[in-house]
């Protein structure tokens, strides 16, 4: 599978954090990037300490909340949960990019050149 | 697994230094690296590769600070402006402690100490300060009070007391006293002080030179203003001393960061509020030059009261700004770059040549009073109220000691740092920015 772009890395990584918050319901960075990585089979490629910032952000955001707990092995972790506000920008990025992967499958399942001139 | 520990904490002490990442950020990273080192260990990897391979997941110090200062760009600025305040404020309070040694020195040597004119021999007789009050003319004054003297040596015979005691008892005991007085001997501290400070006495005796008489302070408000002019020499010379120190650091500062934004801070107030000061004198000077009546009557006569200071302290105090923003260059250089300019040899130098530099520093004064004398061919002291060109240096230099200046910068600094936590806090608008380059 070939590697995702840095920029398409970048891009994705909201949309991606936020899903998988809603599948999991509650997530802690670790998990996260590891779920990543298994979705995307390899080809999305994040160094970990990426996912942090992108956590950070969308909690500002008021999008997701994190609150510190214990973990089963007794170390401490920041959980992290989605928020409504967070639930409803999932709904946003599915119809952005629902339409661009709509207009790319169009031009690419018809064999055709994007444009021609 | 203590070998473990050890590469975490040593780890942990290298992130900490990113500036862009909080305590919290830093606590969750390490969570994280934990969880990373066990997959690492489950999947059959010794120790040593386990922390590597984590760590090489993670990302570097330099990774890391890059992208945390995607989301918080102003919490670098507000550490670094904490800092600075920090520094200020803790200078500014060593400073205030030494003002109140003065004065407690004043009480107890105006009480023991008699007031006695003093006859020097003829060569080294200077004059005190002179000052002018509106409602009294000029003040002539006659004598030295010995307490003043006294004062003066006993704070220089306790400073460098302490350091000889404080050096003995302590060296080996706390690593940093060590590393504070490496570059010196207790011997040359001593040295050091002295000369420096006979210095600032010698260059700063606020008036010009006269070898007929040792001319003195008449009452105690006037002995603390002579004292006063040496604090602020003093609080200069400090300035120099503690840049010094920093700079024999360097390597310390590379690591710790924030004591070179202290600096930075410090001297970029002091430079600004110098700056100011210049800047105000330079105002006062065209107040004069369209209205000498005006000047007279609503600048001069509002403050309480001028000294005459020579045409070479108005030059040093340009100096002064020159330097003082000078080595917040340097500082803010260090700080960025987080190495000096050059190798250390210049630090080295530095120091070994202070005693050359406060030279420098206070040549100006010195020459000033000089040119001063011969330009003038005659005691400041007798020139009248109204020559323009005293008043002139009177209003720059009143200007330019307004320390009062100071907590506006402060204020503006605090509310600079205020105002980046408070976004910070809040979040900016928009969520749509992604993470890219």
């Amino acid at each position: 599978m070939a590697t995702v772009s840095r920029e398409l890395v970048a891009a994705s990584s909201k949309p991606l954090v936020l899903s998988i918050l809603a599948k999991k319901g509650e997530s802690y960075g670790y998990e996260i990037i590891s779920q990543v990585r298994m979705l995307s089979g390899g080809a999305l490629e994040w160094t970990d300490g990426m996912l942090y910032p992108v956590l950070h952000r969308l909690e500002r955001d008021g999008m997701i909340k994190s609150v510190w707990k214990k973990s089963d092995t007794g170390r401490d972790r920041k959980y992290y949960r989605l928020k409504q506000a967070g639930k409803k920008e999932i709904e946003r990025q599915k119809a952005q990019w629902g339409s661009v992967s709509g207009a790319l499958d169009k031009l690419w399942d018809e064999g055709g050149e994007p444009c021609s001139s | 697994m203590q070998l473990l520990e050890e590469k975490i904490t040593a780890w942990r002490q290298e992130i900490a230094r990113a500036e862009s990442i909080g305590t919290e950020a830093l606590r969750e990273l390490e969570s994280h690296l934990r969880d990373a080192i066990d997959a690492e260990l489950e999947r059959g990897a010794t120790l040593v590769e386990a922390f590597d391979g984590a760590i090489a997941q993670v990302g570097s110090a330099d990774q890391l600070e890059t992208e945390y200062r995607k989301v918080y760009p102003d919490y670098s600025w507000a550490k670094r402006i904490i800092w600075m305040l920090s520094g200020y404020a803790l200078v500014s309070l060593a400073l205030k402690a030494t003002w109140i040694a003065q004065e407690v020195t004043e009480e107890i040597g105006a009480r023991w100490f008699p007031n006695v004119p003093i006859a020097l021999p003829e060569p080294i007789q200077f004059e005190g300060p002179s000052i002018y009050r509106p409602e009294e003319g000029i003040h002539r004054l006659d004598h030295v009070q010995l307490y003043v003297l006294a004062g003066i040596l006993a704070m220089l015979a306790a400073t460098a007391l302490a350091i000889c005691f404080g050096a003995r008892c302590i060296r080996g005991k706390m690593p940093w006293f060590d590393r504070l007085f490496a570059p010196c001997s207790a011997l040359r501290s001593l040295v050091f002080i002295f000369i420096s400070f006979g210095i600032i006495i010698f260059a700063n005796l606020p008036t010009s030179w006269r070898l007929d008489r040792w001319n003195s302070v008449e009452d105690f408000g006037l002995s603390l203003q002579f004292f006063g002019s040496w604090g602020d020499l003093a609080k200069l010379t400090m300035l120099i001393a503690f840049s010094f120190w920093a700079l024999t650091q360097l390597k310390k500062i590379r690591e710790r960061r924030f004591v070179i934004w202290m600096f930075a801070g410090f001297f970029v107030v002091v430079g600004l509020v110098r700056l100011a000061g210049l800047t105000g004198g330079l105002m006062g000077t065209l107040v004069y030059a369209i209205s000498p009546e005006f000047a007279s009557a609503n600048v001069m006569s509002r403050l309480p009261g001028f000294f005459y200071y020579s045409r070479g302290t108005f030059a040093a105090f340009v100096c002064q700004v020159g330097l003082c923003l000078g080595l917040a260059f340097f500082a803010f250089r260090i700080a960025f770059s987080g190495r000096a300019p050059k190798s250390e040899r210049v630090v080295h130098w530095l120091w070994n040549h202070a005693l050359f530099l406060m030279i420098i520093w206070y040549l100006p004064q010195a020459w000033g009073k000089v040119v001063t004398l011969i330009s003038l061919r005659r005691p400041m002291y007798s020139i009248e109220p109204d020559d323009p060109m005293v008043v002139l240096e009177g209003m720059s230099l009143a200007f330019a000691n307004s320390y009062s200046i100071a907590p506006l910068f402060a204020i503006v600094l605090a509310v600079a740092a205020g105002w980046v936590l408070f976004r910070e806090q809040r979040g900016r608008t928009g969520g749509e920015e992604l993470l890219s380059e």
